[in-house]
């Protein structure tokens, strides 16, 4: 059984379809790519397997249960998280709090403990805050721990971005670009957090333009205007011609 | 000690809250005193609903529920006060749910639409009732100050200064329920979700129940202060209840600033005084025997057409000069203060430079 499968996925905008009739998987561990050209319907397919957008036709089953109709939140309850192409922020809560926000589910505190504060909510509270720091170390956030999120520079907010889904616990990571207007330490730096999210039990499924990602993904799928032109090992791509055509106008 | 300093201004305020009725006995100031209490409650109860980010236009409204349901069970049914005014307070929680339902997938100006329109409905519908008092509302209720007699008598207090304290006790009360609503990880999820909705449900947050559970508290707040209001002048008219109690309301957060809890209880203390003022020294004229006080009160009483200008007036300043509202005055001198500071650092800097 796979983590995440698609099949017979089709999404029409009006007229335009932008995805059409995908059939897609990814197994627990891998890290996989999901690759393709400007306006290949890259960001369509995430928003399709979140629940922002509701597929025009086909299925999405998560670990053997159908979601093609869930929406957002549940989705990400069941142990999907994501970051955002464009990147939106808790803008005005330090980057701290925009951790720690992302635990509102678990450990679970009854509204009763809340209000009256009592010795399980003090705890619950202390759990998040070690477990938020820890995650800020992983990423190397810890020294910024304080600040505003909007104030950080454009990288920073980008690996919050991941902080913020990694602290979700999920067991499906989807990353959207996330070296996206990154500067070539941050690059470097983030790939091998990428691939350390193996060791900690994620599998992730990345949208990337960046091919240095090539070195860490397990597998990957192409697509083009909605279609899925290859699959296979990031070897093999490189050698594809239907890739190759894709992406430079012609053989190499 | 620093959690001594952050509770300090909420300390003297309190302190304050109790010696007023001792230092200002006559039932004008007690009025005001009162007004005030009631609309801090109003105030706070519509920011704890804002905090999800959705303004909503209908909390007069729900004040009006809590009112009416109160008043129906203590006129109709014969029940005290002591248990009218949580029933009304419950009542505005179970109506704000109901409507709230279907508005809390709205965002911005849809939701401030609806909400106001469907307030004004709920007010509209109450006054058609019959046993609601029709347009002219209910009259003769049970007061606080009749209820809380005996307590009165044995503290040797006057009827208005125990039912000042009443409200005042049942305001701690909700402040301190709404405090912790704001500063627990709920609060938390609701500014997240006011920032952005996308991101908090990529987290896992379900905006509808989270925005539902902010009305709820609200409305539970703004219902209780309804019936204690209706309780302590033993009248209530659907008048009372318009769009324009709403604004009002509004306008005292937005006056104290609603970026802090303690922003709407100073901009309701601030904003009620100046919209009662003419109130108070018309009440106050009638018991004093100076001819130039009774003529001063009267002009000021003929003047009071200009409340709402001056309300105005008081929120464009706030707005030009201080963007955090009333109860960032601290902070925006100490800010002025710094950028002074580090100008002149930078233009002797220069100075030295230029030699």
């Amino acid at each position: 059984m796979h983590l995440l499968e698609t099949s017979g996925l089709t999404k029409r905008f009006g007229g335009l379809t932008v995805m059409n009739d995908l059939d897609f998987h990814i197994d627990e561990g891998e890290i996989k790519g999901f690759l393709g050209p400007n306006g290949a319907g890259k960001s369509t397919f995430f928003n399709l397997i979140t629940g922002v957008h509701m597929p025009t036709s086909g299925h999405i089953f998560y670990a053997g249960k159908e979601i093609t109709k869930s929406k957002p939140y549940q989705v990400a309850q069941m142990g999907i998280g994501r970051t955002f192409q464009l990147n939106p922020l808790f803008g005005d809560f330090t980057v701290f709090e925009n951790v720690t926000a992302a635990y509102h589910m678990r450990p679970h505190s009854t509204i009763g403990q809340v209000f009256f504060n009592t010795k399980t909510y003090r705890e619950n509270e202390k759990y998040i805050a070690n477990s938020a720091d820890e995650i800020l170390e992983f990423l190397g956030l810890s020294h910024v721990r304080n600040e505003l999120a909007k104030n950080l520079p454009h990288g920073y907010q980008k690996i919050l971005g991941v902080a913020r889904a990694l602290a979700t616990k999920p067991k499906l990571l989807l990353l959207d670009e996330p070296l996206g207007g990154m500067n070539p330490e941050e690059i470097e730096f983030s790939i091998k957090a990428i691939s350390n999210m193996r060791d900690k039990g994620i599998t992730v499924l990345v949208v990337e333009h960046n091919m240095q990602i090539l070195d860490i993904l397990d597998s990957v799928t192409v697509i083009s205007f909605g279609e899925k032109i290859f699959e296979g090992t990031p070897e093999g791509m490189r050698q594809d011609p239907t890739v190759i055509e894709t992406y430079f106008g012609g053989t190499v | 000690m620093k959690n001594f300093k952050k509770f300090l201004p909420y300390l003297i305020l309190l302190v304050v809250c109790f010696a007023l009725p001792f230092l200002f006995t006559s039932r004008s100031w007690i009025q005001l005193f009162v007004t005030i209490v009631i609309n801090i409650i109003g105030a706070v109860s519509l920011r704890t609903i804002m905090l999800s980010g959705n303004m909503s236009f209908a909390h007069g409204a729900f004040m009006g529920v809590g009112a009416y349901t109160a008043g129906i069970l203590a006129l109709k049914v014969g029940l005290p006060i002591f248990i009218t005014i949580p029933i009304g307070a419950v009542a505005a929680t179970i109506i704000g749910l109901i409507t709230g339902w279907p508005f809390a997938r709205l965002k911005s100006i849809y939701f401030c639409m609806g909400t106001m329109f469907m307030g004004q409905a709920i007010i509209l519908l109450i006054s058609t009732l019959d046993i609601a008092g029709g347009a002219i509302g209910l009259t003769g209720l049970p007061s606080t100050g009749k209820a809380l007699e005996p307590i009165a008598d044995a503290l040797s207090l006057s009827k208005p200064q125990v039912s000042y304290l009443f409200i005042l006790l049942v305001a701690i009360f909700s402040l301190a329920v709404m405090f912790r609503f704001e500063h627990s990880r709920i609060g938390t999820t609701l500014r997240a979700l006011s920032q952005s909705e996308d991101v908090a449900a990529s987290i896992g947050v379900n905006p509808t129940f989270y925005r539902l559970l902010a009305v709820g508290v609200g409305c539970f707040f703004a219902g209780l202060a309804g019936a204690c209001s209706a309780h302590y002048s033993g009248n209530l008219s659907p008048n009372t209840y318009t769009m324009n109690l709403t604004l009002w309301l509004i306008m005292y957060m937005m006056v104290g600033g609603t970026g802090t809890f303690l922003g709407p209880v100073i901009g309701a203390i601030v904003v009620s005084t100046i919209q009662n003022i003419a109130n108070l020294l018309v009440g106050l004229s009638g018991t004093s025997s100076s001819a130039a006080f009774t003529s001063f009160a009267t002009w000021v009483g003929n003047s009071a057409a200009y409340t709402p200008f001056l309300t105005a007036l008081l929120l464009l300043l706030v707005a030009y000069l201080l963007p955090k509202g009333l109860v960032g005055i601290p902070s925006t001198i100490r800010d002025a203060r710094a950028k002074r500071q580090e100008k002149k650092e930078i233009a002797e800097m220069m100075k030295g430079g230029s030699k």
